[in-house]
């Protein structure tokens, strides 16, 4: 894997602390509603789906096991993130050959990857906190909010870049100290698509998967 | 009458030889003079041909419209990183432009801020996609540049990546070999800035990268400025270059300036070679065949004396050489000695019997008309392109026409003058293959009559595949610069030298004659200004808005601007060391391990140097990453574009400002074969019939030149056949005569099809010549026939001997022309070459074989025959 792999170090962080459960049910709450507020055809804030995604994984950070984990985040996905997109752009001029099915079940694949990821590495919560500083300005309907990520040894920069489609700001990339996920997941697959189709890259994503399933399975005992 | 004439002038000369030789003396002085102090060569080629034909006043008109493709220099930049040969290429450019006094037009179409701005807009949408994937690869490396102006975030990513649990990525290498030779130019100190477009983007190292400027010459008072200036100034321009990419790339010339003026500079330097070499030549032969010193000295002053004159009269009535002319004054010394070796072998003869005036009368007596008649017959062969539209040889043929009459002149008076004040030269001697010659001609004159006339139907068959080169470069040196790099430049598709252009009066008729001509199996593509828009531009800027959703993070403005002390920068460097040598442990892959061994290399030298290698090494990567950072930012975020978007100057190379737009048509096949170029020509002549380019100039100029040689193999024919029927008096004689010079027709043609040596716009030449040029001979064999009592008495007295001997000295000068490499000059050369050996064979041993069988000597009256033993 690519600079991908940097992120998630960074966000390995938050790993080796202990869980504590006592908050998790409180922090879950306004994840909940994060969804309901951009529905709700007020004037879109980018800053709300933020705050929600980061909710979610407070919360999650905050649960008992990695399905638990994942059952918080799965649907903090789905409302917060612009799957399609990153799907498209992930697969740069090999999307568009694809069928209808082929795009949906991609998606659908970015998807759990994207929930299995923040599942595994967020599975630990020690006083960890998200700040929101601002949001700027992108070309055409794009925003970024910057916001840090600070744990106990040290703060981390996390750019959601949003894209605002029906009305709706939702998250297609996060720029890890600068490292962005979208470009790592461009790269790897440009590279795998190259050497071996779709097959290639929808096999690595699976292992991936099943990589933060595996490391996960004791979780739910503990 | 001629002979009483010529007898009376001989008898003045010898009278009053020192006088005449004073004068002789006096005029060559004088000649010489206005020889070299008028020299001048006329370097528009295009001007050798007349043309006053449709397709010209259509390139005209072209070249009115668009004054811009009018007599061009390309300076070729090339090289197998394209960012280093795009940076060169705009340097040169400017500094071209900085001579205003030079040049009128610099026209650097792919090295400009527009091509800069939208470079990746222009590329195909599959390498776009790839180069959007290596940009994804290096944005985290980009962004840690970006963002911190020093190289704290770089390293610390590097550091970060190689802590991680997981295995480095593919875009590390990158990252680690760029630090490595960053650090390795700081350690040498070398200061060659490193080209981190061609890092980044990683071109293909196999392909090469093309980049054209187009220069134009300025006009100084209604005159194009000269060549060779033009040419000089660029090479000057280009040597003083001090670019430091200037050793990664190649710069060379080419175009229609730099090719005219090679031609012209190959076809001088031919001729002072080859002339060099045939003065050699010509003292061999003479020493070889004469054996006296008297006789070698004669001929060869007479020689000088006559090149010397004539070189006079072509400046004072022509006025310039042109790229064949210039030739002639290299014949000279081959044909300008023959007069003079037959009055000296005959006066040789002679004086064997008779006293020295006598001797010298009797020679200038019974040689004059004949010598005076050669003279014509080889003056009707050169001026034979007079009256055609082929202007270049038509001034060759009146230098040369000219030429012959002053070595018919200078002979008759210069041999008489200077053999009346010296002593006698020794006694003749036959050559030695003169038994061999008996036995062929008096022995088995049948047999050889009837070989020769068969051999005549074979060769005939095989000439008749005889082709022309229609190219207008069959003339160039293939191998010279300006052609190699041409010849590249049409291999790599960098131009289509090929390709016809239809001016159409507007836009929409552009667009309608392109709808109509690509319906043509001729022609494979049809380009109309809109087509110089980028071809993929909606999908590439689709691909470019999706690669800004991952790369706009790149540019986002925030920095971090606090202080990076040197310890830092150090400590940071020991961390990476660690960080390199741990993963160097593990590493399975051999090229992950090469980078990493390069990496730990060079930082452990890094770390060992001074502060201020360290300061070189950030210096080395972040100002210059920055830019290309940048430009980036330009490049990624293209706007659609339009035609009025266009630069100035590449849009007035498409529209001119009456509005005409330019249409350029592509052949479908190689069109090398002038059937093939035929068929394209006209089936895009029949939807466009006002079209120019290469192949209807070629096609046109090529149609003068053949129908030009045409015209001057008829008047030759019927020029000399004329001559011949007027002074041999019998049609069987005029016509064995005629038949070894039909024949070495034929035979040079064989040759040059057997060969593959096509006829070109030189060598045509050759064939009115070979008339000219041979029929000499055979009226000395015919008329010595004649004189002696039978064939045997033939082969034995001096006229074979004569013609053998200045034949030799024709053909060595004509072998000499074979080494040049002016292709023109060789081509005549190597054909000349061929033809007079066979000359020489055909009219020393067919010829009497022919008159033997076919003709009986009619003894002429007892008194004018000087017999030999």
């Amino acid at each position: 894997m690519q600079y991908l792999d940097l992120t998630w170090k960074l966000l390995n962080l938050l790993k080796n602390n202990s869980l504590v459960w006592a908050v998790l049910w409180l922090i879950l709450a306004p994840a909940a509603f994060a969804e309901k507020t951009a529905e709700a055809g007020l004037t879109p804030d980018p800053t709300k789906v933020v705050s929600a995604f980061h909710d979610a994984l407070i919360s999650a950070m905050k649960a008992s096991g990695y399905e638990e984990r994942a059952a918080i985040i799965g649907p903090a996905v789905d409302a917060n993130f612009q799957l399609h997109t990153i799907a498209r752009i992930s697969l740069g001029r090999n999307w568009s050959p694809l069928d209808d099915t082929q795009q949906a079940d991609f998606q659908n694949l970015i998807r759990a990857l994207i929930t299995s990821t923040y599942s595994s590495r967020f599975d630990n919560f020690d006083g960890q906190y998200f700040t929101v500083l601002d949001t700027t300005e992108m070309k055409r309907n794009r925003k970024r909010v910057k916001t840090t990520l600070t744990t106990k040894s040290e703060t981390v920069t996390l750019d959601y870049q949003l894209q605002l489609i029906e009305n709706e700001y939702r998250i297609y990339d996060i720029v890890a100290n600068g490292v962005s996920d979208l470009s790592l997941k461009r790269a790897n697959y440009a590279a795998l698509f190259k050497s071996g189709g779709l097959d290639a890259v929808t096999e690595e994503i699976s292992r991936h998967i099943a990589d933060n399933d595996s490391d996960h399975q004791s979780d739910t005992r503990r | 009458m001629l002979e009483a004439l010529l007898a009376n002038w001989t008898a003045w000369v010898v009278k009053h030889a020192r006088a005449v030789l004073t004068i002789v003396l006096l005029a060559t002085m004088g000649a010489a003079w206005v020889a070299v102090t008028q020299f001048q060569m006329n370097s528009d080629t295009s001007r050798l041909i007349r043309q006053d034909t449709d397709w010209k006043r259509t390139h005209d008109t072209f070249l009115d419209t668009f004054p811009q493709y009018y007599r061009n220099t390309f300076v070729v930049v090339s090289g197998n990183q394209p960012n280093k040969v795009s940076q060169v290429a705009r340097e040169l450019a400017s500094d071209i432009r900085a001579h205003t006094e030079v040049f009128k037009s610099v026209y650097s179409p792919a090295s400009n801020d527009f091509v800069d701005a939208n470079a990746l807009l222009y590329l195909h949408p599959e390498t776009l996609n790839d180069t959007v994937s290596k940009l994804a690869d290096a944005q985290p490396f980009l962004t840690a540049i970006a963002k911190d102006n020093s190289l704290r975030s770089a390293l610390q990513l590097a550091i970060d990546a190689l802590e991680s649990d997981e295995p480095l990525p593919a875009g590390f290498i990158q990252m680690s070999d760029a630090l490595s030779m960053a650090a390795e130019r700081a350690i040498d100190g070398n200061d060659k800035p490193i080209s981190w477009r061609d890092e980044l983007f990683q071109a293909d190292a196999d392909a090469s990268y093309y980049q054209v400027i187009f220069v134009q010459g300025a006009q100084n008072f209604g005159e194009d400025m000269p060549d060779g200036l033009i040419i000089n100034t660029l090479e000057s321009v280009i040597d003083e270059l001090a670019h430091p990419y200037i050793e990664d790339v190649t710069v060379r010339l080419t175009g229609q300036v730099p090719l005219e003026h090679g031609e012209i500079l190959s076809a001088m330097n031919s001729a002072q070679f080859a002339g060099t070499l045939a003065m050699a030549i010509l003292v061999g032969v003479l020493i070889w065949g004469v054996r006296s010193l008297r006789i070698i000295a004669a001929t060869y002053l007479s020689m000088l004396v006559g090149l010397i004159w004539t070189a006079a009269f072509a400046m004072l009535t022509v006025g310039a050489y042109n790229t064949i002319s210039i030739i002639f004054l290299v014949m000279f010394i081959g044909l300008g000695v023959d007069f003079a070796v037959h009055l000296c072998l005959k006066y040789q003869e002679a004086r064997t019997e008779l006293c020295k005036t006598e001797a010298l009368i009797g020679t200038g007596h019974e040689l004059g008309p004949a010598i005076a008649l050669c003279g014509v017959t080889s003056a009707i062969g050169f001026l034979a392109f007079v009256p055609t539209d082929y202007i270049g040889l038509a001034e060759m043929g009146i230098i040369s026409g000219g030429g012959m009459i002053i070595a018919v002149m200078i002979s008759l008076t210069l041999i008489p003058a200077f053999f009346a004040v010296v002593s006698d030269p020794r006694p003749p001697t036959d050559l030695p293959f003169v038994g061999a010659m008996t036995n062929i001609v008096a022995d088995h004159s049948k047999t050889t009559a009837y070989v020769t006339l068969t051999l005549a139907v074979i060769l005939t068959a095989i000439a008749s595949q005889a082709s022309f080169d229609y190219s207008t470069l069959s003339l160039k040196d293939p191998e010279s610069e300006a052609m190699t790099t041409l010849q590249e430049l049409q291999d790599e598709d960098v131009i289509t030298d090929y390709a016809l252009t239809y001016m159409a009066p507007d836009l929409d008729a552009a667009d309608n004659a392109k709808e109509r001509l690509n319906g043509l199996a001729e022609v494979s593509e049809v380009r109309v200004p809109g087509d110089y828009l980028p071809e993929h531009q909606d999908e590439n800027l689709y691909i470019l808005e999706d690669a800004s959703f991952f790369l706009e993070s790149v540019f986002d403005p925030v920095e971090m601007n606090e202080a990076f002390s040197d310890a830092a920068l150090l400590k940071l460097l020991v961390e990476l060391q660690t960080g390199v040598e741990t993963a160097l442990a593990s590493s399975t892959a051999a090229e992950l391990s090469q980078s990493l061994a390069s990496l730990n290399a060079a930082i452990a030298v890094l770390i060992e140097s001074n502060a201020e290698t360290r300061a070189k090494f950030t210096d080395l990567i972040v100002p210059p990453i920055r830019k290309e950072i940048d430009w980036l930012g330009t490049a990624l975020f293209p706007d659609e574009l339009a035609l009025r978007d266009l630069p100035e100057d590449t849009r007035s190379r498409l529209i001119s400002p009456d509005g005409h737009a330019i249409v350029s048509i592509t052949p479908a096949e190689d069109v090398l074969p002038v059937a093939v170029m035929r068929r394209f020509t006209k089936a895009v002549r029949e939807e466009v019939p006002e079209v120019t380019g290469r192949p209807i100039l070629d096609i046109g100029i090529g149609e003068i030149v053949v129908k030009a040689f045409a015209t001057a193999i008829g008047l030759a024919v019927i020029g000399i056949f004329a001559v011949l029927m007027l002074t041999l008096r019998s049609f069987v004689d005029s016509i064995l005569v005629f038949i070894p010079l039909a024949m070495t027709a034929m035979l040079t043609l064989a040759v040059s099809v057997l060969i593959g040596l096509p006829l070109n716009m030189a060598n045509v030449v050759v064939i009115p010549l070979i008339f000219g040029l041979g029929v000499d001979n055979g009226i000395h064999i015919v008329k010595r026939f004649h004189q002696c009592a039978d064939v045997n008495d033939l082969v034995h007295c001096s006229t074979p001997k004569a013609v053998f001997l200045s034949n030799l000295t024709t053909l060595g000068t004509f072998c000499a022309l074979s080494f040049s490499t002016h292709q023109g000059i060789y081509s005549i050369g190597v054909l000349l070459t061929v033809a007079l050996t066979a000359l020489m064979f055909l009219t020393i041993i067919a010829l009497p074989a022919l008159l033997a069988t076919f003709s009986s000597p009619k003894v002429l009256t007892q008194e004018s025959v000087v017999h030999t033993t």
